[in-house]
């Protein structure tokens, strides 16, 4: 067998790939070579045999588990803003809990326990579905034990992955498993309202940051765009920590922190500059630019809110919405598309108006805003029918794209 | 088969996420051919920014379905070594340039 490492590009011969250590071993054939175990630790391979049932039942469980947690927080939502009549007490009450853990926790731990292809790592995305329908049943108690345990699985999942290489991306990401911990771990012990906040939210930033930060690698980022985006997303993890003793001080940093890496991603991240892109391209290049729009708009409305007003809550509800319901949802608009073949082997097809859906978003949020600002009840009520349209009109898009890949049969 | 036809054969892989070529971002680390074994052989190793993206799965796949295309007589093996880190200086020099290196 000839075994030739792979000059990267003939203009410009890598020094790195020509220094680098041979694989481990020659690729045995992959019918000795399991899909899952210690061997795939520092290399994974590609299997052929399919994913063994039992684990491709536990992980469509907790799809449909974060897809409940989404109906019941999603029911919550309207409830409180006004658009349906408060007839489920649960969901109403504990409407950012599902959201945050019981949706996005489920849906990032599944993500990363499918990719790091550990069968304990199924604990993570588990426990955290399991947690939201714990709340719904009114067991708080194990609602807040069950998704320590999936923030403790999910920060193992990382730590498993940068103990083969360490990476800063990973870091960060690890660093938003802990922040969801430690949310959790403020609800459980009713620390200040702030603590429990910030940590939920931190873990989202973190996780999504950290993503695009991988991504930004590709591109030239200058000392002085490292160092912004390593201070920033440290002051927001600081935030979370800070918490816990003074939440005023932590929510003023928690601000400013989300306002520095709002406009480093507009600024550093190739997402914007790929706006006019053709296809699910384009499609991702606008969503994340809105995406960062609004967690610049939280910011200022959070550091708004929190200098001009100091008997306010913690954390402003409009900033609060313009960064979970804004950037969070535009961040799942664009990255669904990409992500699905990945997470459920269905590729979509290109469906234009999946676009709408990042527009009908920012259209009723802003509606939301001005109407919460104005103490307009029927505006909020109306907003909130605009945020669950853009919900369906989304699935809705991703089940045609989903169709039309299926009737070409590719 | 070749170790530059393979590489040809994978141009057409794009990296979903950056919506660019896995050969002009230096992803591939190490092609391995082997002509002589019955059926004959490739080995292909890339080379993966996260360990935490199951995007890897896919260009995996996505990989062997080029291979598989042009040689479907040969058995394809495809891995992913995470413990190599990217560099900028893997990319092709076009790439490079329209990323500001």
């Amino acid at each position: 067998m000839s075994a030739t490492p792979s000059s990267p590009a003939p203009a410009a011969p890598s020094p790195q790939a020509a220094a680098a250590p041979s694989p481990q071993a020659p690729a045995a054939p992959s019918s000795q070579v399991p899909a899952f175990g210690p061997a795939s630790a520092a290399v994974r391979r590609r299997s052929k045999a399919p994913t063994p049932r039992v684990l491709r039942l536990l992980w469509a469980l907790c799809f449909a588990g974060a897809v409940f947690n989404l109906l019941m927080g999603v029911c919550g939502g309207l409830m409180r803003i006004g658009t349906l009549p408060p007839h489920l007490a649960a969901p109403n009450a504990w409407h950012g809990a599902l959201m945050v853990c019981g949706v996005f926790g489920t849906l990032i731990s599944l993500e990363r326990a499918v990719a790091v292809r550990r069968r304990w790592g199924v604990i993570a995305p588990l426990g955290a579905a399991a947690g939201g329908l714990a709340l719904l049943a009114g067991q708080v108690l194990l609602a807040w034990s069950l998704w320590a345990l999936a923030a403790a699985a999910l920060l193992a999942l990382y730590v498993q992955t940068l103990r083969v290489r360490w990476t800063l991306h990973g870091g960060v990401e690890a660093a938003g498993a802990m922040a969801w911990g430690l949310g959790t771990a403020a609800a459980a012990v009713n620390a200040p309202p702030a603590a429990s906040l910030l940590g939920w939210c931190a873990f989202l930033l973190l996780t999504i940051v950290g993503e695009r930060r991988e991504l930004s690698q590709f591109v030239r980022l200058g000392a002085g765009a490292r160092w912004a985006f390593n201070a920033s997303a440290g002051a927001a993890m600081a935030a979370v920590v800070i918490a816990w003793a003074a939440p005023r001080a932590a929510t003023l940093l928690w601000w400013a922190a989300c306002g520095a890496l709002a406009v480093w991603l507009l600024a550093r991240d190739f997402a914007p500059r790929q706006w006019g892109a053709p296809q699910w391209r384009g499609h991702v290049a606008q969503a994340l630019t809105v995406g960062y729009v609004w967690l610049l708009v939280a910011a200022a409305a959070g550091l708004a809110g929190a200098v001009m007003d100091p008997a306010a809550p913690a954390l402003d509800g409009s900033a609060l919405h313009a960064l979970l319901l804004g950037f969070v949802f535009a961040m799942v608009f664009g990255h669904a598309p990409i992500m699905l073949p990945a997470l459920a082997g269905l590729t979509p097809g290109y469906v234009p108006w999946a676009r709408a859906a990042v527009w009908v978003l920012a259209a009723s949020l802003v509606l939301r805003i001005c109407a919460t600002q104005a103490g307009w009840p029927a505006g909020r009520a109306l907003a909130g029918g605009g945020h669950a349209a853009a919900l369906l009109l989304f699935a809705a898009a991703l089940l045609t794209g989903i169709a039309r890949r299926e009737q070409r049969g590719s | 088969m070749t170790e530059t036809e393979v590489r040809d054969a994978l141009r057409g892989v794009i990296d979903p996420e950056i919506g660019e070529s896995i050969v002009d971002l230096g992803l591939i680390e190490r092609i391995e051919i082997d002509d002589a074994a019955t059926p004959p052989r490739v080995a292909l190793t890339l080379i993966m920014t996260s360990a935490t993206c199951p995007m890897t799965d896919v260009i995996m796949d996505d990989a062997a379905a080029a291979i598989e295309k042009r040689w479907p007589t040969h058995d394809v093996d495809i891995a992913a070594d995470l413990t190599i880190p990217w560099s900028p200086q893997r990319m092709t020099t076009d790439l490079r340039i329209r990323f500001g290196w």
